[in-house]
């Protein structure tokens, strides 16, 4: 079976994996579109398209067009074939933009389906190519410095890690030798850009006959595009293809980062989209993949547009369903012996358990027949079919192969083996962790609102469950977020729970707890951690009088909160519900949402905080915390920091221009533009703040400038007022749990009382 | 405004609105006087449909208009999260809704069609089936049809196809409603909003009075029959 492919006109360059290197062969290739719509109007197209040279034949055939659809009868469509791949997009536009109009019809008249698939996938889909690669890949990673590219000069390039030096011509000659020599099958390029650079200084030093692929020639297959995720901000660069090799570019692959190349491999199995392009494939994009691939099993189409809304529902109905994961609000404070607990893939376990699916919430088949359905879901009045749904076909097999590799990796394998189980079992996590939000959103190929509120009230149904038995077992709950809880022995241990009454039992060994809702529920709640001490963190500008409780709801607006029970905590100030950091029982800490995790911050406040940290842990007083804050800002203040320890890192939101407010980042940007160096929405900027009351673009100055100022002695170096707010603010978060604010803690300070000896204690 | 006056209030306002289509321009896209107009105007549980868009049906807003939450017993909320549902919604409405339909709301009826995934050629069409469907919707159901739009360029593109135009004004006293069927003489916590159309039913008397408002729309050219589909009817424009 071929790995990697190339396209032109009506033939395919489908490349095999030989042992010695790879070998290609030409294939005809008729790709299809098809067309749902009233018979008479899809007559009407057909007629119409016999005229149209793009368009090679037409049919009528039977698929369903909906996961629903398959509770019912295939529909009739329309299958358009093409000569060529490179015009279905055209086609597409056309039917719709066109004929759809010519003929009068009303808009939507024509729905598409398998438009939008990327070619390799497409190729092996329609052919039952599995492109999984038959042997180990060889691969060579080719890197270059932003800023040699930006200026397109080549002195430096590193040939997996080794840097090669010297002329451009020197550069790619050595280059292409090594091309020759190892003929690696996956080329991993720091940049996309790359391939064309380096083809063009090639070209230009004389080097004939140079290229990158098994043949020569390279195509650009898509160009640089800004897009808008999640509420997010992306940037895709152009794509290139080289014949007969994948192409991995690291500047725009998730999933090569989070996973390498076993993971990639996994997903290329598992999802039937060729390497280099699972290796661009957002987890979104391959979860999709992997869906298209199994529907189309089942002879269900993809649409390319969303259509199908969800259905009427009652104000009560929508009350019940429009409401998010439970949350238990934090207890701001200092817990001591906190154990973490959590369900293992509670969602994806959900919707397999439960059988949760676009075409089995609230099916046709057995609506009305309470003899028939499989079962209710808890507090919406939606039914679930008994016959096995979609959506846990396309899960199981990925839960099965996580609890596979995650056995074979308690087995101690050798070092080896361990990496490429952690690669595998790691993509597999972000598909489990994607597959739920994925349901619910708005453009997700198969998804269903439905579907999504039905694993949230299932969600909400055992995590209330679990609460009600470690609670009667003497297990306090001091947080909780949808599928993890925070629990403390109840009475003991706790410093916190005072309101608690007296007289506690020992409560009973939470393994033996664990085991019990395992069993009820039928989903795994692990004993993920256990901690000497956690911190909550209340949200910042809290003060007493907040609400503390149980709350539930994602979506819902702050009146949402009316239904928490005003228990004996109501006066302490709101915990932040992502913001808290603890004390491992087998030491290290944990943090989540301070500033020491968001890559914002400069590793200087960063480590600082890390310090603060380690202070409270062996004081447990936040006067210790503050002095060492104070010796910190001594250095801060003296000018004893390095720069670079202050470098600021912060992603482009929009394009400079859609700025209203003259930020470091819209400093940055502008002098990274001086530099030549393009920056775009979803890319990062690095600098460091050098006078924050200064004229926009002397605010700041970026990474790289610090190195050519520190050669040149040219000041300034860096903002110290700037920095000692932010790490003031870093300490806050650290002492805010016991009480100390900001507006203590400089009171503090300003005290200039002698400091405790504890902040001397270390260096 | 206190809250509890405001709900007390609430329960005496009703729609003064013809038949077709009546585009409420608001201050906002989170504002919720469509809220309160759907509360007063089904408040004995009629039938309405709300076509939703941008999440605007909050559920925890609907309640709080609402005099009791029986007065929401008829309303049959959907949302669309993209252009081609909210068509599809509308079309939907189109086979269901009958004589007891009481009122069609779609609150910020434009904002879906603005997004990104809409190919260029489509976007205005769509929008322009969706109102046109909307509009005709009312006049074959005797029923007001409410839209809100809260910017201009979504006034403007709505304006072309609304029979009625009413203004949303904000003032330090409260809210206050302009337009035609509107009084104006008091705010939003006195006004009284009256309905004039008798409904369908009693208008037509039964169905079998033959006056079948799909037969209605039929004889406009807005429905097509269809012998395979799924449904009886599909709108066409």
């Amino acid at each position: 079976m071929a790995y990697t492919f190339e396209f032109d006109g009506g033939t395919v360059r489908a490349w095999h994996l030989t042992a010695e290197g790879a070998e290609s062969e030409g294939v005809d290739y008729t790709p299809s579109l098809f067309v749902d719509g009233p018979d008479t109007a899809l007559e009407a197209l057909a007629e119409r398209l016999a005229t149209d040279p793009k368009v090679c034949a037409t049919t009528f055939e039977r698929r369903y067009t909906s996961l629903h659809d398959t509770k019912s009868d295939r529909s009739r469509v329309l299958r358009v074939s093409l000569e060529r791949l490179s015009k279905i997009w055209t086609l597409a536009d056309e039917i719709r933009g066109v004929h759809e109009r010519e003929f009068d019809t009303a808009p939507g008249t024509y729905r598409l389906y398998d438009v939008d698939l990327a070619p390799g996938f497409r190729y092996c889909l329609d052919e039952g190519v599995d492109p999984t690669p038959t042997r180990e890949l060889r691969t060579l990673r080719i890197e270059i410095d932003d800023r040699a590219l930006a200026n397109r000069t080549l002195s430096e390039l590193r040939l997996d890690g080794e840097t090669v030096e010297g002329e451009p011509a020197e550069i790619c000659w050595s280059l292409w030798r090594r091309l020759e020599r190892d003929d690696p099958d996956v080329l991993v390029v720091s940049h996309g850009e790359l391939i064309p650079f380096l083809e063009t200084v090639a070209s230009e030093a004389g080097l004939d006959g140079f290229h990158l692929g098994r043949l020569p020639g390279s195509t650009r297959v898509a160009g640089a595009n800004t897009y808008e995720s999640y509420g997010q901000t992306g940037h895709s660069p152009a794509r290139y293809r080289i014949p007969g090799r994948a192409v991995i570019d690291e500047s725009n692959s998730f999933l090569w980062h989070q996973s390498g190349l076993d993971g990639l491999v996994y997903m290329v199995r598992r999802t039937g989209r060729p390497l280099q392009e699972a290796a661009w494939g957002s987890i979104g994009t391959l979860l999709t993949s992997r869906q298209i691939r199994l529907a189309r099993q089942q002879d269900v189409l993809a649409p390319q547009n969303k259509w199908e809304p969800e259905t009427f529902s009652s104000v009560e109905t929508l009350h019940a369903a429009d409401r998010g994961g439970f949350t238990f609000a934090p207890e701001v404070g200092f817990h001591e012996n906190v154990h973490e607990i959590d369900f293992a893939s509670l969602y994806p376990r959900i919707i397999c358990q439960h059988n949760v699916s676009p075409e089995t919430v609230g099916c046709a088949c057995c609506a009305g027949d309470d003899e028939r359905i499989r079962e209710r879901v808890p507090e919406l009045d939606y039914h679930i079919c008994r016959e096995d749904g979609f959506l846990p076909g396309v899960l199981r097999p990925l839960l099965d192969d996580r609890a596979k590799y995650k056995r074979e990796l308690d087995r101690d394998p050798d070092e080896a083996a361990e990496r490429r189980l952690r690669a595998k079992s790691g993509a597999i996590k972000w598909i489990l962790v994607s597959c739920f939000g994925y349901q619910g959103y708005r453009n997700a190929k198969y998804g269903r609102i439905e579907c999504h509120e039905a694993i949230n009230a299932y969600a909400r149904e055992i995590v209330l469950r679990s609460k009600r038995h470690l609670e009667s077992a003497g297990w306090h709950i001091v947080h909780g977020i949808v599928d993890s809880l925070w629990v403390t022995p109840r009475g003991g241990g706790d410093s916190r729970t005072t309101a608690e009454p007296k007289q506690e039992q020992e409560p009973e060994p939470l393994e033996t707890v664990l085991e019990r809702i395992s069993c009820e529920i039928g989903i795994e709640l692990e004993h993920d951690g256990e901690y000497e001490w956690v911190c909550f963190v209340p949200l910042r500008g809290s003060g007493s009088g907040s609400r503390s409780g149980e709350r539930s709801g994602t979506g819902a607006p702050a009146g949402a909160l009316s239904s928490a029970p005003a228990g004996a905590l109501s006066s302490t100030p709101a915990g932040a519900l992502t913001r808290y950091f603890g004390k491992r029982t087998g030491g290290g800490f944990k943090c989540r949402g301070i500033e020491c995790r968001q890559r914002s911050t400069s590793a200087f406040v960063a480590d600082c905080q890390r310090e603060f940290l380690e202070v409270l842990d062996e004081t447990r007083d936040p006067e210790a915390v503050c002095d060492r804050l104070g010796r910190r800002l001594g250095e801060l203040r003296r000018g004893d920091v390095e720069p670079t320890d202050l470098v600021v890192t912060k992603r482009v939101s929009q394009p400079i221009e859609a700025y209203q407010q003259r930020t470091h980042t819209v400093a940055a940007l502008r002098r990274y533009d001086r530099h030549g160096v393009e920056r775009h929405p979803g890319q990062t900027v690095q600098y460091v703040v050098v006078d924050d009351d200064a004229r926009n673009p002397e605010r700041v100055r970026l990474e790289f400038e610090l190195e050519f100022e520190s050669e040149t002695r040219s000041q300034p170096t860096y903002d110290a007022d700037y920095y000692a707010a932010r790490l003031v603010r870093a300490a806050e978060s650290v002492t805010s749990p016991q009480g100390w604010d900001r507006a203590r803690i400089q009171r503090y300070l300003a005290d200039g009382r002698t400091v405790q000896l504890s902040a001397f204690r270390r260096r | 405004m206190d809250p509890v006056g405001v709900r007390r209030d609430m329960s005496r306002l009703a729609l003064e609105a013809d038949t077709g289509l009546t585009v409420c321009h608001v201050p906002s896209v989170r504002s919720t006087v469509v809220h309160r107009l759907v509360c007063s105007q089904l408040a004995d549980g009629q039938r309405g449909y709300w076509i939703d868009a941008r999440n605007t049906a909050s559920t925890h807003v609907l309640y709080d208009c609402a005099a009791s939450p029986r007065a929401l017993e008829g309303l049959q909320i959907a949302r669309a999260f993209t252009a081609y549902q909210h068509h599809s919604l509308v079309r939907r409405v189109a086979r269901v809704a009958d004589s007891e339909t009481a009122l069609l709301v779609a609150p910020n009826v434009v904002d879906r069609y603005r997004d990104d995934d809409l190919r260029e050629y489509e976007r205005e069409e769509l929008l322009a089936a969706t109102l046109t469907i909307l509009g005709e919707l009312g006049h074959a159901l005797d029923c007001p049809v409410l839209v809100t739009a809260a910017d201009e360029d979504a006034g403007a593109a709505v304006s072309e196809y609304a029979d009625h135009e009413i203004e949303c004004l904000e003032t330090r006293e409260g809210i206050r409603l302009e337009g035609e069927g509107v009084q104006t003489d008091g705010y939003w916590h006195g006004s009284y909003w009256q309905t004039t159309i008798p409904y369908w039913v009693e208008v037509c008397g039964a169905l079998d009075r033959g006056i079948d408002p799909v037969v209605r729309a039929y004889d406009r050219g807005l429905v097509e029959s269809t012998a395979d589909g799924e449904a009886e009817t599909e709108v066409i424009v």
